[in-house]
C-alpha cells in the first residue's frame, strides 16, 4: 500500500545528503536560502492514494511502527468522536497536514531592512492549517510552554534541502483512523524542490506510541493558477447527546481490524501493524507461518 | 529582527518588576507582513523568549501585563496572568492596577523561594488575595507567608480599628478546605496559618478586581471535596487545580472526598466554560494543578481519556471482576506510557484503585462498608 521502507529510504537519500552537506560547507552563510521554495502547490496523490483520498479504513494499521499501546488506543477510537463539537474544527497537526488533502501555499518572510530570511510560512486550505518555520535561529520553546497543533518549527538549509525540526506539538495523529501521537512526539522534515515538483519527506518520533521513527513522503506540484480559499469552521450539534459524552469502542475491540482484514483478504496480524510489517521480508515470514500452520512448505 | 528588539514600540511601564514586561504581539516586521498570524503560535514564541526558569520555579507568562502611558496617565489594557511552576505544582498570579491575586500557595518548604520569586515578578504591586483550589499541603502550605506578604484593600467604619485585617491579603477557599485544615471534618488540624480566613459554601462565588470579574466554582467530590475552579473572565484564563495534571493521571484523594466522576464532571465544567480560538486553538487558556498550561483541546483530550478509562473499569466491575482482576486487565494500558507511573506519590495502581472505588456496583460498596 505504498509504505516506505525506512531503511531503503535512508540508503537512497544518503548520497543526496552528502552532496547537500558539501554544498552547505561552500556557502558563506547557512541562513541563505539555497533555493526558492515559495509557491502555490497542489498535492499529488499517487503515493498512498487510498489512505489519503478517500481515507484509511478503520482498523488499517499495517506498515506502521506502532506499539501495542497505540493499537489498543486506536481500536478504542470511534469515528463518532469527530462529531462532538469540541473536535469538529480541529485542523490536521503538522505531523499529518502535508499528507492530507488541500492546496499548499508556501512563502518566504524577509526582514524589510536587512532582507534576511526570517521564516517560511505555509498554509494548507483544509481547516486553515497555518504554520511558521523560523529560519532566524531563535531557540525552541521549553517543554513547559504552550503546545500547538502545528508545533514550533525551526528550519535550516543543508544544500538545497530545507530541513525542519518541530517540537511543542499537541497530542495529534499519524493517520486519521485513531492512530494517535502523544505530545512528546517530534518531527524532522525535508523540503526538496525539483522544478515544479516539491518533495516532502517527514520523520516522526514518539517515545510513547512508536517503536521506530515513522518515515513517509509526499509530493506537491506547483499550480499555474493559485487556488486558495478560506476555511471557516463553527461547531454544530451534529448528534444530540448528553453533555460530556465521549463516543468510543469497548476495550479490546477487534471488529474494525477483523473487518478490514476480511475485506482485503489479509492476515489479521499483518493488519495490526508494527514496524516489522513495513519490511519486504515480512511477506516471507507470513508465508512461513502460514505454511507451518498448515503443516506444509512455505513455497 | 526578533520580537525582543521591538518591544519599545509599545509604551512600557517601568516599576512593575523586571519580569513583567509589556508585550506587543504584532511588533515584529516579519509578523507585520503576515495577514493571519496565529495568535497562539505567536504567544508560544513569546513564552520561549520571556519565560523564566531559575531555581525551583519557572514563570510562564500566559497573558502578559500590558500598560500604556497616555495623556491621562497609565492605563492597563490587559491584566497579567502568570503561572509559577514549582516542584509541587503551579501557582497562578493575576496582576493589575489594584494589586495581585495569587491562586495556590505551594508547600511551606518552598515558600521562601516562592515569595522571592513573586516579589521579583510583582515589583511594587501588592498581593490582595490568596486563594487555594484545595486543602492539600501543596496548595495551602505557604498560604500564611503569601498572605502576610500582601495587604487587603480595607476601610469603612472599621478602618484603623482592626488593623490586622488590613495588614495582610484576603485568604480564601471553599468551605470544605477550612473544614479539613481546621480538623472539623476529622483530620488532625493543620498549621493554623494555612486555614483560610474567608470561605464560600455555594456553587459559585465571585468578585471584581483589576477591572476583571473573578469567578470561583466549587467542583464537588473531584480531587477532594473542596476543589475550586478559578475563572479570570476578562483575561480568559481558568485555573483548573488538581482535576487536570499534564504529567500524570489525576490524583483522586478518596479520604478527602475525591472521586473519578467528580473529576470528569469538573473537566466537563471547564470545557463548558472555555471558548476555543479559531481552529480549536488558544482562546480560553487553562492552568493545570501540575504541568504545563494548555487550551480547551488539551482538556478535551484528558477528559476523553479519563472517560474511556472510567467506562472500561465500570464495565469490568459491573461484570463482577474484582479490583485485582481489573488491575491485571490493564484498563489504562494505552495511556500508561504517557500518564502512568510505577513509583512515586501517585502510581497507575493507585489511580485504578481510586477509579474502581468510584464506579463499583452498590453491592460491593455495601460489602466494603460492612
Amino acid at each position: 500500500m505504498g509504505v516506505v521502507d525506512p531503511l531503503r529510504l535512508v540508503r537512497a537519500l544518503a548520497p543526496a545528503a552528502a552532496v547537500a552537506a558539501a554544498a552547505t560547507a561552500a556557502l558563506p552563510g547557512a541562513a541563505l536560502a539555497a533555493v526558492d521554495l515559495g509557491g502555490y502547490y497542489a498535492p499529488v496523490f499517487h503515493e498512498d492514494q487510498p489512505e489519503r483520498v478517500p481515507g484509511p479504513d478503520a482498523g488499517e494499521y499495517m506498515g506502521l511502527p506502532i506499539n501495542e499501546a497505540l493499537r489498543e488506543r486506536a481500536e478504542t477510537w470511534s469515528g463518532s468522536l469527530l462529531t462532538i463539537p469540541e473536535r469538529q474544527c480541529v485542523p490536521h497537526p503538522s505531523t499529518y497536514g502535508m499528507r492530507g488533502v488541500g492546496n499548499l501555499h508556501l512563502w518566504e518572510v524577509r526582514d524589510n531592512a536587512t532582507q534576511e530570511l526570517v521564516k517560511y510560512e505555509q498554509h494548507i486550505v483544509w481547516e486553515a492549517q497555518h504554520r511558521e518555520i523560523w529560519m532566524d535561529g531563535r531557540p525552541f520553546p521549553p517543554e513547559w510552554a504552550l503546545h500547538t497543533w502545528q508545533g514550533f518549527s525551526k528550519g535550516h538549509w543543508e544544500g538545497d534541502v530545507l530541513v525542519v525540526e518541530t517540537r511543542n506539538l499537541k497530542p495529534g495523529w499519524i493517520r486519521r483512523n485513531g492512530l494517535a501521537l502523544s505530545d512528546k512526539a517530534h518531527m524532522t522534515e525535508r523540503y526538496i524542490r525539483h522544478g515544479n515538483i516539491l518533495h516532502h519527506i517527514y520523520m516522526i518520533e514518539d517515545p510513547v506510541y512508536l517503536t521506530e521513527p515513522l518515515i513517509k513522503t509526499n509530493v506537491f506540484r506547483i499550480m499555474d493558477v493559485p487556488n486558495m480559499g478560506a476555511y471557516p469552521c463553527r461547531p454544530a450539534i451534529e448528534v444530540p447527546r448528553p453533555a460530556g459524552s465521549v463516543p468510543h469502542n469497548p476495550f479490546h475491540y477487534k471488529s474494525d481490524i477483523e473487518e478490514f482484514a476480511h475485506r482485503y483478504n489479509l492476515p489479521v496480524e499483518a493488519v495490526e501493524g508494527g514496524a516489522e510489517t513495513a519490511l519486504p521480508e515480512y511477506l516471507d515470514e507470513l508465508a512461513a507461518k502460514k505454511a507451518a500452520a498448515s503443516g506444509g512448505s512455505s513455497r | 529582527m526578533t520580537r525582543k528588539n521591538n518591544r519599545n514600540r509599545c509604551s512600557l511601564l517601568a516599576g512593575l518588576g523586571a519580569s513583567v514586561a509589556v508585550l506587543a504581539f504584532a511588533a515584529t516586521p516579519a509578523a507585520a507582513q503576515s495577514s493571519h498570524q496565529p495568535a497562539l503560535q505567536d504567544q508560544l514564541d513569546y513564552v520561549a523568549q520571556h519565560g523564566e526558569q531559575t531555581g525551583k520555579f519557572t514563570i510562564v507568562p500566559l497573558r502578559p501585563l500590558v500598560q500604556v502611558r497616555g495623556q491621562e496617565g497609565v492605563v492597563t489594557t490587559q491584566n497579567g496572568i502568570y503561572v509559577i511552576q514549582g516542584p509541587d505544582g503551579n501557582s497562578t498570579v493575576q496582576i493589575g492596577p489594584e494589586g495581585a491575586v495569587v491562586v495556590d500557595a505551594q508547600t511551606k518548604a518552598n515558600t521562601p523561594e516562592l515569595v522571592a520569586k513573586l516579589k521579583g515578578l510583582l515589583g511594587p504591586t501588592i498581593i490582595r488575595f490568596v486563594f487555594m483550589t484545595n486543602g492539600d499541603p501543596e496548595r495551602s502550605g505557604g498560604a500564611k507567608e503569601l498572605r502576610e506578604a500582601g495587604k487587603a484593600i480595607f476601610g469603612g467604619n472599621m478602618a484603623g480599628q482592626v488593623s490586622d485585617l488590613a495588614d495582610e491579603a484576603v485568604h480564601m477557599s471553599h468551605e470544605n478546605v477550612l473544614n479539613r485544615l481546621s480538623g472539623v471534618s476529622g483530620d488532625p488540624p493543620a498549621d493554623e496559618g494555612t486555614w483560610p480566613k474567608e470561605t464560600y459554601a455555594e456553587e459559585e462565588y465571585d468578585f471584581h478586581l483589576n477591572d476583571e470579574g473573578v469567578q470561583f466554582f466549587h467542583v464537588p467530590n473531584a480531587h477532594t471535596d473542596g476543589d475550586s475552579l478559578v475563572f479570570f473572565r476578562r483575561s480568559d484564563v481558568i485555573v483548573a487545580g488538581d482535576i487536570w495534571d499534564t504529567n500524570t493521571y489525576p490524583r483522586i484523594d478518596l479520604k478527602h472526598g475525591g472521586s473519578i466522576n467528580g473529576v470528569i464532571d469538573g473537566l466537563n465544567h471547564v470545557i463548558a466554560l472555555t471558548i476555543p480560538g479559531n481552529k480549536q486553538e488558544g482562546g480560553t487558556l487553562v492552568v493545570p494543578g501540575r504541568g504545563r498550561p494548555g487550551d480547551e483541546a488539551e482538556v478535551v483530550e484528558y477528559r476523553d481519556m479519563l472517560t474511556i478509562i472510567r467506562d472500561r473499569i465500570k464495565d469490568m466491575a459491573d461484570k463482577g471482576m474484582s479490583l485485582e482482576q481489573i488491575k491485571a486487565a490493564k484498563p489504562s494500558y494505552d495511556y500508561d506510557g504517557r500518564f502512568g507511573a510505577t513509583s512515586g506519590p501517585w502510581t497507575t495502581d493507585m489511580f485504578i484503585s481510586a477509579v474502581y472505588e468510584g464506579v463499583k456496583p452498590q453491592r460491593q460498596r455495601g460489602r466494603a462498608a460492612r
